[in-house]
């Protein structure tokens, strides 16, 4: 196994598609001397072939001349090399695991009792992607999953913005005559999506997502005058809005 | 058909890179570097491979003695061979290659192709193997297969947002595997 080399970062950045010239000619001649540079940047190659995400080469290598560069449209997958029909083959035995722990992730607030709201966005255009970085654009629209191992009936999720605005996603609410009671969700361990993606005007800046387990059908009316529920467990995520598009 | 060697666009596309105009060279490696990529690709790969692509062009972009090599003619089939001879030069330094003629390169590559392939295979294995079984056949449709997110769900049945969800734990995973936190062993 090679020690880790401080020069790592630089096979970081230029994978990151965000070396400057003059540290990507440092790298070129470092790697000719240092094996563990070469191996986190024949790993990164391996990951660049699996992961879309990583820039090409021609991106890359761009950045690292100093030149503009091309979008970042990926070079023949994976199964070129290995094969699907061998890759799926590679699983002769399925063992079943047990799924995995609760995963914290910036974007989606878990407390202790496993309760969890996972928050996905979907940017014009786009496919849903998981909130990281607790960041969204103005134009997204939001989609919701949950974990209910407490076994709560009902949920409400809106949105405050610092104003004291609020922007209902579950249930919706688009009438002012109305006043639709929290929507019933499923108990257990697994985690189950609420149906829709709403997009709402937010204002840039923080926005606080909440969202309330309870048995209660209690109304948007009536948590908008601050009536809340006798017994409830209530999950906030600090979100931050942006005018820009959110690659 | 009589063939034509090619001609730069224009007598000042030519002046123009020899200028090192930097319009110029942007569309030079624009539109080259495949060429320059499948070049060296003959007699490198990986990190090394792209080492040569790199000095190729940073050859080009910072001595106007290189450019002025170019006097005219197919610039591809210029840069291809600048490319390969640059590639076999780098070889021999790292003594990875034995001095030999270039016909007997490409078998060579196809040594050194199949051990890198069996190496990354393992990987691969073994990371798929780490996966709870459901996320297995994510893994396999949107990383292996590199179907869509939309597509993959389809073929699943399940949500999109569901296997949004699992297809960003697969990547996170996948990176802090392949690619460990600086300063992690």
């Amino acid at each position: 196994m090679t020690e880790p080399c401080p020069s790592h970062r630089l096979v970081d950045h230029h994978f990151a598609g965000a070396i400057a010239p003059a540290s990507e000619r440092t790298l070129r001649a470092h790697l000719g001397t240092c094996a563990s540079c070469r191996l986190r940047y024949e790993r990164y190659l391996l990951l660049a072939r699996l992961d879309p995400r990583i820039p090409s080469a021609e991106h890359r290598l761009a950045r690292g001349l100093g030149l503009p560069a091309r979008s970042r449209a990926r070079s023949s997958p994976m199964v070129v090399a290995l094969g699907l029909a061998a890759a799926l083959a590679l699983a002769i035995v399925v063992v079943r695991r047990p799924d995995p722990p609760a995963y914290v992730a910036r974007g989606a607030a878990i407390v202790e009792s496993g309760q969890a709201l996972y928050l996905y966005r979907i940017a014009p255009g786009g496919t849903p992607q998981p909130v990281v970085d607790g960041q969204i654009g103005h134009r997204d629209e939001l989609a919701f999953a949950y974990h209910n191992r407490a076994g709560w009936s009902r949920l409400l999720v809106y949105a405050i913005d610092r104003a004291g605005r609020v922007y209902w996603y579950h249930p919706g609410w688009s009438d002012a005559t109305t006043a639709p009671v929290a929507v019933a969700i499923e108990p257990g361990p697994d985690r189950h999506e609420l149906p829709e993606a709403i997009a709402q005007p937010l204002p840039p800046g923080e926005i606080e997502l909440h969202a309330i387990f309870t048995d209660d059908a209690v109304d948007v009316q009536a948590i908008e005058r601050g009536i809340r529920p006798a017994r409830l467990e209530e999950l906030v995520i600090p979100v931050q809005v942006t005018e820009e598009e959110v690659p | 058909m009589e063939l034509i060697a090619q001609l730069p666009e224009s007598d000042t596309w030519l002046e123009d890179f020899h200028d090192g105009c930097r319009t110029t060279l942007a569309g030079v490696y624009r539109d080259h570097f495949a060429t320059v990529e499948r070049a060296v690709g003959r007699v490198l790969r990986g990190a090394d491979q792209e080492t040569v692509i790199h000095e190729v062009f940073f050859r080009l972009i910072a001595s106007a003695e290189q450019r002025r090599q170019f006097r005219g003619g197919s610039f591809g089939a210029w840069i291809a061979t600048v490319a390969r001879h640059l590639a076999i030069d780098h070889a021999r330094r790292r003594d990875r290659e034995l001095p030999m003629p270039a016909e007997t390169l490409p078998e060579r590559r196809e040594v050194i192709d199949g051990d890198a392939f069996a190496g990354a295979r393992v990987l691969i294995e073994r990371f798929r193997d780490g996966l709870p079984a459901n996320w297995q056949r994510v893994f396999d449709l949107c990383f292996l297969g590199q179907l869509t997110q939309r597509e993959a769900a389809g073929m699943l049945g399940v949500a999109r947002t569901t296997l949004a969800y699992q297809h960003h734990q697969i990547r996170v995973r996948l990176r802090r595997f392949l690619v460990p936190r600086r300063g992690a062993p």
